[in-house]
């Protein structure tokens, strides 16, 4: 990560009520230090900001965490002692929760502390994960996401999704693809389907990918979503109805009379039972993290 | 769909964990929020992060559908903290009702009242307590002086009650219903009662109990009133019935009226609910509560709350001197009725108190609802109710009008579920937020007493097509609409009068 510049001398009266908003010092940060870790979040959130705009981001920024995690990082024992008064049990108790079991919870928890220590060596020079933490939300939620991101990685294995790649490099041997169906679905509905899923809003796709694609429950696409699962329920409700409205219009348009429109709708239930394996398994996530030291 | 959605090209780079962490908190303004949203729907990875390091949110009864009108607003706290006094008063009545006998019986009573708020039902052995210390202790009320019948009457009691305990069990495993049974203070009840019931021992110790609640619900100790212990209580009594009636605005007034009673039969006969009238009451008539006394089982914290709630005031027989109407029918409901008071009370009235200044300070009044309130009343929801008392809640509306709720201020929740082209505008919240008041389009208004476990609705007819923009408590219940209008309610919300006119 680059070292940002620092905030020009008429934020320094704002500056420096943040950073004594932040308790800094109590960490080992000094001011200075401090400006340039508000120079980095800004240039990196909202680049070309103006100075009143700038102030208004870092106000809304978790201050005193985030001095605490560049305290950290400078390797100020007080910070650490902090740290870890606050967030070893945590650790412990969010990989748990995130494993569903002691021993891998724990196990991932403390891959977690090497990170954050800064035993992991870049460019050779000792980088610590806490030093990517940008205030942005809780230090909490932020260690639950870095803890939620590594499981993911480490344990895709054992999740839903399976990826391939990885299973070919264990040496897991793959049986020949099905063959599809003699008769497959017009083209025109998927054409048709996905200019209707194109028109729909972003959280409409999200409910429809975490409900079709995750298998997520209500509840669960209600608490990413931050609303009641009975929102969800009726916008699902909502959604499907417009979808289908949608796409027996595109359907139509396509050349389809209504009647058609209908029976490709009713589409290939076996088709679909095997094309959606084959899409789900050659699904291949690019790279995860910029942050995990990739640029 | 599966197979569209699935097939969608999944996007090369990825929000850093600050920003879905931001996301998770709903941190994110609404532009970076909708690129997230955006790139979500495309990447499945992301989802199983962001669902995996979504906190652990405390369990939450999910309010469907708020209830109907019903019109319930809640009064200002120290009143209902009044309320929820005269109303423990009024249990203590109808407990000390049947069974008032001088002596040890009431003293143990009002022993095991004042013991009973963490309340491990533990019956006392019987006689162990002398009436006159247990009157002065138990209460805080100067002992009263016992007559030389009184005192020969508990010397009976000691044996009486030891026998009466025998059957406190037995009475704690009944059904709620007061006691038939035996001869002696059970009054004229219009409540069933089984036969079955083991009497109930009227105790002496009921003008201490009397005098308990007087000390949680005024400063003013009742009116003195020399002579016989039925006229001290029927003078008490009427104290309490004038506060309850008076305070009392929601509920239906629960009878008063405490029948005192010295010989009336336990047994059930004729009357109305199965037992027979009591008697009227005769002044001095200590040798009748002697009678009684010998008849009734000990009140314990295992079985006061059955008695108290299943125990129906009737009107005094002729003669009496009372000042209370006709008992309803109602009066179980209104029993019912009182412990949820009470509870509420209780929940509100902490935060509250301190805000809006009540006459009465909370623990005092709580506590004693909570003493009468005891155990019992806990069910497995009272239980998750308690939990969530613990917890101070804070609330928002977002620009898009939902209401939310978050009881860390970094994880918000939608609290209400929004329905149709409901979004709301501002909201009003007390006793750590556990009590909350929204107002949103079209008139509506929405009250939660339980940190949004469980709704009112409460439309505002005056400003329907208005968004209510500000609430307010300014001399009643105010609400301040998009028109300029300003409503004020003095009855609980039910009606509103427009307090400005533009």
């Amino acid at each position: 990560m680059s070292v940002g510049s620092k905030p020009a001398e008429t934020l320094k009266p704002a500056v420096r009520a943040l950073f004594e908003k932040s308790r800094g010092e109590r960490y080992g940060l000094t001011f200075a230090a401090f400006e340039v870790v508000l120079e980095q979040v800004a240039e990196k959130y909202v680049p070309g900001a103006t100075p009143q705009r700038k102030v208004e981001f870092w106000q809304e920024l978790r201050l005193e965490e985030l001095a605490l995690s560049r305290g950290c990082v400078a390797g100020h024992e007080l910070a650490w002692q902090e740290f870890l008064t606050r967030y070893r049990e945590k650790l412990y108790d969010i990989a748990r929760g995130i494993t569903k079991e002691d021993s891998s919870g724990r196990e991932l928890a403390d891959s977690i502390y090497a990170d954050l220590y800064g035993l992991s060596e870049r460019e050779g020079r000792r980088v610590s994960r806490l030093s990517f933490y940008m205030g942005r939300g809780s230090l909490e939620g932020w260690l639950r996401t870095v803890l939620a991101q590594e499981f993911v990685n480490r344990y895709r294995k054992t999740k839903r999704l399976v990826s391939l790649e990885e299973e070919a490099e264990d040496g897991v041997q793959f049986a020949s693809a099905e063959p599809f169906a003699a008769t497959s679905v017009d083209d025109r509905l998927g054409l048709a389907t996905d200019d209707a899923l194109n028109h729909l809003a972003a959280e409409d796709r999200l409910i429809l990918a975490a409900y079709y694609l995750d298998d997520r429950t209500l509840t669960e696409i209600g608490r990413m979503l931050g609303v009641h699962e009975s929102t969800i329920s009726r916008r699902m409700e909502k959604l499907l109805k417009g979808l289908r409205k949608q796409v027996m219009t595109g359907l139509q348009a396509r050349g389809m009379n209504r009647g058609q429109a209908e029976e490709a709708l009713e589409t290939d239930v076996r088709f679909l039972t095997v094309e959606v394996r084959r899409r789900l398994q050659d699904s291949r996530p690019p790279a995860f993290q910029q942050d995990k030291g990739s640029d | 769909m599966r197979q569209r959605l699935a097939a969608r090209q999944a996007p090369q780079t990825h929000p850093d964990p600050d920003l879905l962490t931001a996301y998770v908190e709903q941190a994110l303004g609404e532009t970076e929020r909708n690129q997230v949203v955006d790139h979500l729907a495309a990447c499945s990875q992301c989802r199983e992060v962001v669902s995996l390091s979504l906190a652990e949110q405390p369990v939450e009864a999910v309010a469907a559908r708020p209830s109907t009108v019903r019109g319930r607003f809640w009064l200002p706290a120290f009143r209902w903290t009044a309320v929820a006094a005269t109303v423990a008063i009024a249990a203590a009545l109808v407990i000390e009702k049947p069974w008032r006998h001088a002596g040890n019986s009431e003293t143990q009573f009002a022993q095991k009242v004042s013991n009973e708020a963490p309340a491990t039902p533990a019956a006392q052995p019987a006689g162990n307590i002398p009436a006159e210390k247990s009157a002065a202790t138990a209460s805080g009320a100067p002992a009263r002086s016992i007559s030389r019948g009184e005192a020969q009457d508990n010397l009976g009691l000691a044996a009486s009650e030891t026998r009466s305990s025998e059957r406190t069990d037995e009475a704690r495993a009944k059904p709620s219903r007061v006691a038939g049974g035996q001869a002696g203070g059970v009054p004229a009840q219009t409540a069933t009662v089984p036969a079955e019931q083991p009497p109930l021992v009227v105790t002496a110790m009921v003008p201490p109990v009397v005098a308990q609640p007087q000390r949680l619900v005024s400063p003013q100790p009742p009116p003195k009133v020399s002579g016989s212990d039925v006229a001290l209580r029927n003078t008490q009594r009427d104290y309490v019935n004038e506060n309850l009636l008076k305070n009392q605005a929601a509920a239906p007034a629960p009878t008063q009226t405490v029948e005192v009673t010295a010989e009336a039969p336990l047994v059930e006969t004729k009357s109305t609910n199965g037992l027979p009238p009591a008697p009227a009451p005769k002044a001095g008539a200590d040798g009748d509560r002697v009678q009684a006394q010998k008849s009734e089982p000990l009140i314990t914290a295992g079985n006061v709350k059955d008695r108290a709630f299943n125990y129906n005031l009737q009107a005094p027989a002729t003669g009496e001197p009372a000042a209370s109407p006709a008992p309803d029918k109602n009066t179980l409901d209104s029993m019912n009725f009182a412990a949820k008071v009470t509870k509420k009370v209780k929940e509100g009235a902490k935060g509250a108190m301190a805000k809006i200044g009540g006459a009465q300070p909370p623990s005092v009044a709580s506590g004693f609802a909570s003493s009468m309130a005891s155990p019992d009343l806990k069910s497995a929801e009272a239980d998750q109710e308690a939990k969530q008392e613990a917890a101070q809640f804070h609330w928002r509306v977002t620009s898009d009008g939902i209401l939310q709720k978050s009881s860390d201020l970094s994880h918000w929740h939608e609290a209400y579920p929004q329905e149709g082209d409901l979004q709301f505008r501002s909201f009003f919240t007390m006793g750590q937020g556990h009590q909350v008041w929204a107002g949103g389009n079209n008139g509506t208004l929405v009250h939660s007493w339980n940190g949004g476990v469980k709704w009112d609705t409460l439309k505002v007819p005056e400003a329907n097509g208005s968004d209510i923009t500000s609430i307010s408590i300014d001399d009643g219940w105010q609400i301040k609409t998009s028109n300029g209008q300003t409503f004020v309610s003095h009855d609980q919300g039910k009606t509103w009068v427009p307090l400005k006119q533009n």
